[in-house]
């Protein structure tokens, strides 16, 4: 069996980060400076980074006997995990200093997370995803009630850590319910044994496929699998509900296109209708409800799952260019989303007393920067030019146009429209109401300044120029 | 090459000129007047550069400018001007200082918020004008609606919350179904030729036909009608146009409904030719509702500002009238229309401007006998005023008169009706005129109301000067338009049952012995 080690340098070097932090605080009693931690993961973050950018060199390269790949897929997702979790571990900083909490802890966690999401997104194999999986969401579960004096984030680390382990076991039913009719995990061995017909009890098999998918969309927060968005995210630290929002949806995501489209490709008819009902109600129930939230965590949640709704359009979609169009919709997803959250969770003071979006109002008076940030993001967020949210959207939509499906595209694009309300009421709050009462501005620390000026420039710049953002996207289809 | 930058430079350099605005103090609120005017002056001179250059011989696209943008996606930068556009660019370069200064006193307060989204506004705005790759078109298009977004929101009256939320949404609603269509449009092309590109000229030869056609036309149209606005799409313009600060109101009724009708002109018609002609009679009907409706609203209304709002869904209807004439008449008078609204609508929103400023009121009823104590205001009033109703000699005459023959060779009965706008233009306009500006003056508020000063006289001026200019001698802006409204015609026409019109000669022309 080849190991081939190199390919998963970039998960060995944020373990190595992850030890030295641990060490580092048991060695200096806990009174490590926070720089120091902080520096050594961003610095493993980095190496994690430059391994995976020279990966491209051998794309298609497997490792562990074919249970992990390095594709066009995994190479882009794994990419953008890292940068996901370095713009978490920076929007944390502030935060775990505010709140006052254990920085060492904290930032392994994150490193953890990414870990695990970087292998979901490479598995080609069932139990190696599962592994991932659980890798990622074990260390959610811990970050979510990273805030253990707050009773709101004790209660979504529970509620998250009972759905999920819930939704792991359905998973990991369904993962044996395939080995049992097949023979096999390997997503190629799945599929030549779903292509020959060479099923030991086909309706078994079956249960076992729909398993494995509900498990995914549970991760992703699709409809009718997103009732612990809202309670999750509006509970945990916000810095961990932007992690949580884009990493996981993003690995979730990359894990479910690899299982439908190298396992399942062949029988593309049969899961492609029930993906549409999904993809309609998740950007129902995600839009309608976010109109009805007050909570701006909440809405966000509900946001959110209104875009993992556009983003399952791709996979409806199977053309040429549709996996490009799911690439470029999750790394702008994740710029814009992350940004709001940071924004939140500066915005939100001490303990996040300040999350209704009412609070919000005279926000441009007080904080002009973070007003300009959140706005910018929540454009970007409903779609409108220039900014990158529309071009992650025109490339789904287009690609769906091309694959024939042309009144879900008509469906998709009022559903936006219905989003564009809810985005700008707080946008309008921030910018032309007087505000409730007169909080102390509560300015902007310098490390989420940073932070949320590059992704503000991001979301600007590859929302007019995106072509290389798509060029590194379409290396993807190299997984037909 | 001049004529392959000038486009792109005089689109962007006032979102250029908008970048040092983000560092001026926010107090010295002269600077950043003086720079934003200067920015928008400098824009209107290079502008110049088009009328003086533009060849009127030919229907293609001039000053043109391709760059490769998004290759993977089949998106090119490409921009370009014909006998349609020229004049939409112009009216935008020529109107924007003017709303600069119209704002000059009244805006006080975020000073540089203000003047940097108006530049932002206005590149969004000749980037609809100039786009001929339809990915490009459609994201100035969108992007125009955040900057009058906020001016509506920020800087409008006591409703204006509500006011720029509807207009965001309604505007929005059009545009998201037009995105679907432009997208199928671009996959039919592509089924057709295999070849996947936004490029204006590469899709229009796209035959869809039947029923797609009629979506298609649809979802261009709705977009286009709501910015237009057509009736019954018009309610959002009220509440925009009479929360809108004053720039915010030229602006809007000097270009941005303008983007309605040229989006007929440069994309409903050469790509829907089947879909036109089978909703000629439904969009002319609409038209004559919408001149006679806004006609009859505007008379009944107490504020200046929500009466001039009223008149424009009137004016416009008498555009899309023009528009669906499909013929040179009124196609030409359609354009000079738009132009003579921006004119003629957009002095009339300045001089309620001027009145709201010296006393904080727009209901008629709060005034009278105004020329007593302003001679010089109501003269520029009353100018305005009969442009706007169309008196011959100044410019709205010849618009509404091309417009009229035009619909009249082909449907007599909308151009009969349509003329009964024409003569309750006169009514309501007048009568508000009476109320405002004669009698007596009576209400001891009004007895000091200062004349227009230097500021004023500069914005006025160039607007009554074009406005006798086009009133007197429309041929030069005629025939600019020439070559390409004749070509649109021919390609709309195709080998269709309806006759061809008569060549426009020049006798058909009206005004031009003068």
């Amino acid at each position: 069996m080849d190991l081939n080690f190199s390919m998963i340098a970039p998960e060995l070097s944020l373990l190595a980060a992850v030890a030295l932090i641990l060490i580092v605080d048991l060695v200096m009693r806990r009174r490590a400076p926070a720089l120091l931690l902080e520096g050594a993961a961003l610095v493993g973050l980095a190496l994690a980074f430059i391994f995976t950018w020279t990966s491209w060199q051998d794309l298609g390269s497997t490792a562990f006997g074919g249970r992990l790949t390095s594709d066009g897929l995994a190479l882009f997702l794994r990419a953008l995990m890292i940068l996901v979790g370095a713009a978490t571990v920076i929007s944390s900083s502030a935060y775990l200093k505010r709140e006052k909490l254990e920085q060492a802890e904290y930032l392994s966690l994150t490193l953890f997370s990414v870990t695990g999401m970087m292998l979901l997104v490479s598995a080609s194999e069932l139990i190696t995803l599962f592994l991932g999986l659980e890798i990622l969401s074990m260390a959610l579960y811990v970050l979510a009630g990273f805030h253990r004096d707050e009773a709101r984030s004790v209660e979504a680390a529970l509620k998250y850590f009972l759905l999920g382990a819930f939704a792991s076991a359905i998973l990991l039913l369904g993962i044996a319910l395939l080995w049992g009719s097949s023979g096999t995990l390997h997503l190629a061995g799945l599929r030549e044994a779903w292509s020959t017909g060479e099923l030991l009890h086909p309706p078994l098999a079956q249960a076992g496929f729909w398993m494995v998918v509900v498990g995914l969309l549970f991760k992703i927060s699709l409809a009718p699998f997103h009732f612990w968005a809202a309670d999750v995210y509006e509970g945990s630290p916000a810095p961990v509900a932007g992690f949580m929002a884009t990493g996981t949806k993003a690995a979730a995501f990359g894990a479910l296109a690899r299982f439908l489209i190298l396992g399942f490709g062949e029988t593309r008819a049969d899961w492609v209708p029930v993906l549409i009902v999904l993809a309609v109600l998740t950007m129902g129930v995600g839009n309608f409800m976010a109109i009805a939230q007050a909570n701006i965590k909440r809405m966000l949640a509900f946001s959110s799952v209104a875009h993992a709704g556009y983003i399952l359009l791709a996979l409806v979609a199977g053309t040429e260019h549709s996996l490009r169009a799911l690439l470029v919709y999750l790394a702008a997803y994740s710029l814009m989303t992350l940004g709001a959250f940071t924004v939140v969770s500066i915005a939100g003071g001490k303990g996040e007393e300040r999350q209704s979006i009412y609070e919000y109002a005279g926000l441009a008076k007080r904080d002009p920067w973070l007003a300009l940030f959140l706005a910018v993001f929540l454009f970007s967020l409903a779609g409108i030019p220039p900014a990158v949210g529309f071009i992650g959207k025109f490339l789904i939509f287009a690609e769906l146009v091309r694959g024939g499906f042309v009144g879900l595209t008509i469906v998709a694009v009022l559903f936006s429209l219905v989003s564009a309300y809810y985005y700008l009421r707080v946008i309008y709050l921030i910018y032309m109401r007087e505000p409730l009462d007169e909080p102390a501005p509560v300015g902007l620390p310098r490390g989420a300044g940073i932070l949320l000026g590059i992704l503000l420039i991001l979301v600007i710049l590859l929302g007019i120029l995106p072509s290389g953002l798509m060029d590194l996207a379409s290396r993807a289809p190299l997984l037909f | 090459m001049i004529d392959n930058w000038i486009l792109t430079w005089i689109t962007f350099l006032p979102l250029l000129g908008a970048l040092p605005l983000l560092v001026f103090s926010e107090e010295k609120k002269t600077l950043i007047r003086g720079w934003t005017l200067l920015v928008t002056l400098i824009t209107f001179v290079l502008s110049l550069h088009l009328w003086f250059h533009f060849q009127e011989g030919t229907h293609a696209f001039q000053f043109v400018q391709k760059l490769p943008w998004i290759p993977a996606a089949g998106i090119g930068y490409s921009v370009g001007v014909d006998g349609i556009s020229l004049l939409m660019v112009l009216l935008t370069t020529f109107i924007m200082p003017l709303a600069v200064l119209g704002g000059w006193t009244s805006v006080t307060d975020r000073v540089k918020g203000y003047h940097f989204f108006l530049l932002m506004l206005q590149t969004g705005m000749l980037g609809v004008f100039v786009a001929s790759d339809l990915f490009l078109f459609y994201l100035f298009w969108e992007a125009m609606l955040i900057p009058m977004y906020f001016i509506i929101g920020i800087w409008g009256g006591r409703r204006r919350i509500y006011a720029a939320v509807k207009f965001f949404l309604f505007t929005m609603a059009g545009s998201v179904l037009m995105l679907a269509a432009i997208l199928y449009l671009v996959a039919q092309h592509h089924g057709a030729t295999g070849i996947w590109t936004f490029d204006w000229e590469a899709l229009l030869g796209t035959q869809l036909g039947g029923r797609a056609e009629m979506w298609a036309f649809l979802a261009f149209a709705l977009a286009f009608a709501i910015k237009v606005p057509m009736f019954p799409l018009h309610t959002w313009l009220p509440d925009a146009h009479v929360e809108a600060p004053t720039a915010g109101s030229v602006i809007l009724a000097g270009v941005l409904l303008k983007m309605g009708t040229y989006g007929f002109l440069r994309y409903c018609l050469p790509f829907f030719p089947e879909a036109v002609l089978q909703f000629t009679d439904l969009i002319m009907t609409l038209a004559v509702i919408g001149i006679i409706y806004g006609a009859l609203v505007a008379m009944v209304q107490e504020d200046v500002k929500k009466l001039v709002a009223y008149s424009s869904v009137s004016h416009l209807g008498f555009v899309m009238l023009g528009t669906f004439a499909l013929n040179m008449q009124g196609i030409e008078g359609g354009i000079l229309q738009m132009v003579n609204h921006g004119l003629s609508t957009g002095a009339l929103f300045l001089m309620v401007g001027m009145i709201y400023e010296r006393r904080h009121t727009r209901l008629i009823e709060d005034f009278g006998g105004i020329a007593r104590v302003m001679p010089i205001y109501t003269v520029f009033l009353m100018i305005a005023t009969l442009s706007s109703i169309g008196l011959p000699g100044l410019n709205g005459f010849v618009g509404e008169f091309l417009i009229l023959i035009g619909t009249f060779q082909v449907a007599p009965l909308p151009a009969i009706l349509g003329a009964t706008g024409v003569v309750l233009g006169a009514v309501y306009m007048l009568w508000m005129i009476q109320r405002v500006i004669f009698g007596k003056t009576d209400k001891p508020e009004n007895q000091a109301l200062r004349d227009i000063g230097p500021r004023e006289w500069g914005l006025l001026i160039p607007m009554v000067i074009l406005m006798l200019w086009i009133g007197l001698y429309p041929k030069p802006f005629l025939r600019k338009m020439d070559a390409s409204v004749r070509h649109l015609i021919e390609h709309v026409q195709g080998d269709e049952l309806t006759p061809p019109s008569r060549p426009l000669t020049t006798h058909d022309r009206p005004a031009q012995g003068h």
